[in-house]
C-alpha cells in the first residue's frame, strides 16, 4: 500500500537504517546501524495492511452512496475530521457534512482543489471515484 | 550561515537534538547519558488514545521533556516557547540562527520531505535541529537520519505547523547560557531519582511498573474481545511502537542500561554496573516479546503462540523492572548535596 511512484519517491530515503543498541555478556553495551531487527518486514506491513483493508470497506460504501470520496482520501493520508479541519482552517462540521455522498457531489471547485491539495491528488483522481459505476 | 555543529546519529530522535546541541556547546555527552538525565525512561498504556484506530503504548516520556529535564539538571539556561503566527516562528528561529545558536524544533514526519515513504503518518513528536540557514535553505540535523539534510522555508513552515495529536504549534526551544563548571555526578542522580519516581511511585495504574501489568491483563483479552485479525494489529501496533520508532530496541531500555553502566563509572557506584547488567537481561526479554509476538502477526494473525504466554512474558518482564527499580532507589545517594 506504501506509495511508491517515482514523483513521489524524490528526495526520500528509501533504505533506511536507524540505530540499535545492544549488549553481550559481559555487559557491554554498543550500537549499530542496521536496516532490520529480526522481524521489522511483518511488524511494518501492519498499519499498512490494516490501511487497505478499511479503504476497500470505504470504496464499497462509496458505491453504495454511503460516503463520500473525502473519506477515502481522508483514510488513506491517515488523517481523521478534526485533522482535516485544522489544515482546511474549516469547522469540524462541515468536513462532516462534505463526507456525505450528496454534498460531494454539489461542492464547488475551488472547495474541492482545497481538498486535493490537502490529500496530495488531483480533482480527476478525487471525482472518479464516483464516477466509476 | 552553517554552524559548526557535529551532527551525529542515534537512535531517539529528541535525545538525539539535545545531544547534539549539548555537544555544540563543548559538553561531553553521549546518547544515553542525555537520555538518563532526561528521565526518558517510561511506560505507559493508554487505551483511550487511538493511533490509527489502535490504542496507544508508549515507552518514553512526554514529548519535549527530555531537553527540559536535562538542561534543569545539568544547570543549563534554556527558552522553550510555541507561536501563534507561523511568521514570527519563522522569524524568531532566523534570529536565534544569526546569535550562533542552534535551535531545536517539534515537528509532524508527515509533511517532511526527506523521510522515508513507510514511515510518512501523523507522528508530530519529532525533534529536529536546525544549524544553518542558505539562500532560503535551512539545514537541519535530524538525528535519526545518517545525513545533515537541507529543507526549503515554506516546508520547514508546514512541519512546524502539522495538525493533529500532540500539534508542535511551531514549538522551539534553544540553550541560552552554560555554567561554567558542570556537575555530572550530580545530574545522574536527580536523573535516576525520577525515573524510580515514575516507573514505581506513580499512584495511577496505567504508567510505569504498574502499565506492564495491566497492558499483560489487556492482552490476555484480546483473542477472545476482538479476534484473532484485529489482536494481531493490536499487537503490531504494541512491537512497532516499541522497537520501530527510534527505540534503540526494546522501548529504549538498551540505551537505559547502557546509561546505567556509564552512571557507575562516573558515580564510581559497582552496585550500578550490577543493576546495569540486569537491565541489559531485562531488555533482551522485551526483545524476545517481540520476536515472539510478531510470529502472531503474520498473514491473517492465527495464533502461532497464544497470548496467555505472551502476557505472562510481560508479567515477568514486570517483575524483573520492578525489581531494578527498588534496588535502584536503595543504591542512588539520597542526597545529592555532596556530590
Amino acid at each position: 500500500m506504501v506509495e511508491d511512484s517515482e514523483k513521489y519517491q524524490i528526495g526520500r530515503i528509501k533504505q533506511w537504517r536507524i540505530t540499535h543498541y545492544s549488549v553481550d555478556e559481559n555487559n557491554n553495551y554498543s550500537s549499530e546501524l542496521k536496516d532490520d531487527w529480526g522481524a521489522k518486514p511483518i511488524i511494518n506491513k501492519v498499519p499498512w495492511d490494516a490501511l487497505e483493508e478499511r479503504l476497500k470497506m470505504i470504496a464499497e460504501k462509496i458505491k453504495n452512496k454511503k460516503t463520500s470520496p473525502i473519506t477515502y482520501f481522508m483514510e488513506k493520508s491517515f488523517m481523521d475530521i478534526p485533522m482535516v479541519a485544522a489544515y482546511l482552517k474549516i469547522p469540524k462540521w462541515k468536513v462532516k457534512r462534505h463526507t456525505k455522498y450528496n454534498v460531494f457531489l454539489k461542492l464547488k471547485p475551488d472547495i474541492l482543489k482545497k481538498y486535493a491539495d490537502l490529500f496530495e491528488v488531483s480533482i480527476d483522481e478525487f471525482t472518479n471515484l464516483t464516477k466509476d459505476k | 550561515m552553517l554552524l559548526d555543529l557535529e551532527h551525529r546519529i542515534s537512535s531517539h530522535c529528541e535525545s538525539g537534538a539535545t545531544m547534539n546541541m549539548l555537544r555544540y556547546f563543548k559538553l561531553d555527552v553521549d546518547e544515553p547519558l542525555v537520555f538518563g538525565i532526561g528521565s526518558g525512561l517510561y511506560f505507559g498504556h493508554l487505551p483511550f488514545i487511538k493511533m490509527n484506530y489502535m490504542p496507544v503504548t508508549t515507552y518514553r516520556a512526554l514529548p519535549g521533556v527530555v531537553f527540559t529535564r536535562a538542561c534543569k539538571q545539568l544547570g543549563l539556561g534554556y527558552e522553550k516557547r510555541n507561536f501563534k503566527n507561523p511568521k514570527d516562528a519563522m522569524d524568531k528561529l532566523d534570529r536565534v540562527l544569526d546569535k550562533g545558536i542552534p535551535v531545536g524544533l517539534q515537528v509532524g514526519v508527515y509533511h517532511l520531505p526527506y523521510f522515508p515513504a513507510e514511515y510518512r503518518m501523523h507522528y508530530n513528536m519529532h525533534n529536529i535541529v536546525v544549524y544553518g540557514k542558505e539562500n532560503g535553505e535551512y539545514t537541519v540535523s535530524d538525528s535519526v537520519i545518517e545525513e545533515p539534510c537541507k529543507i526549503s522555508y515554506d516546508d520547514l513552515m508546514k512541519v512546524r505547523y502539522a495538525k493533529g495529536i500532540f500539534a508542535p504549534k511551531g514549538k522551539m526551544y534553544y540553550i541560552t547560557s552554560v555554567p561554567e563548571q558542570i556537575n555530572y555526578k550530580k545530574a545522574i542522580v536527580g536523573g535516576i531519582k525520577k525515573t524510580v519516581y515514575e516507573m514505581i511511585e506513580i499512584p495511577f495504574p496505567l504508567i510505569g511498573v504498574k502499565g506492564i501489568r495491566y497492558l499483560s491483563k489487556k492482552l490476555r483479552k484480546y483473542p477472545e474481545k476482538l479476534g484473532n485479525l484485529k489482536a494481531s494489529r493490536y499487537l503490531g501496533q504494541l512491537i512497532l511502537l516499541q522497537e520501530e520508532i527510534g527505540t534503540g530496541g526494546a522501548g529504549y531500555r538498551y540505551v537505559y542500561g547502557a546509561f546505567l553502566k556509564k552512571a557507575s563509572e562516573i558515580l564510581n557506584l559497582p552496585e550500578l554496573s550490577e543493576i546495569s547488567k540486569e537491565m541489559g537481561i531485562t531488555a533482551n526479554k522485551w526483545r524476545e516479546f517481540s520476536y515472539t509476538a510478531s510470529r502472531n502477526c503474520k498473514g491473517r494473525g492465527e495464533q502461532e503462540y497464544s497470548y496467555d504466554f505472551l502476557a505472562d512474558m510481560l508479567l515477568d518482564i514486570a517483575d524483573r523492572e520492578e525489581k531494578i527499580y527498588k534496588k535502584l532507589k536503595v543504591v542512588i545517594p539520597k542526597s545529592t548535596k555532596k556530590l
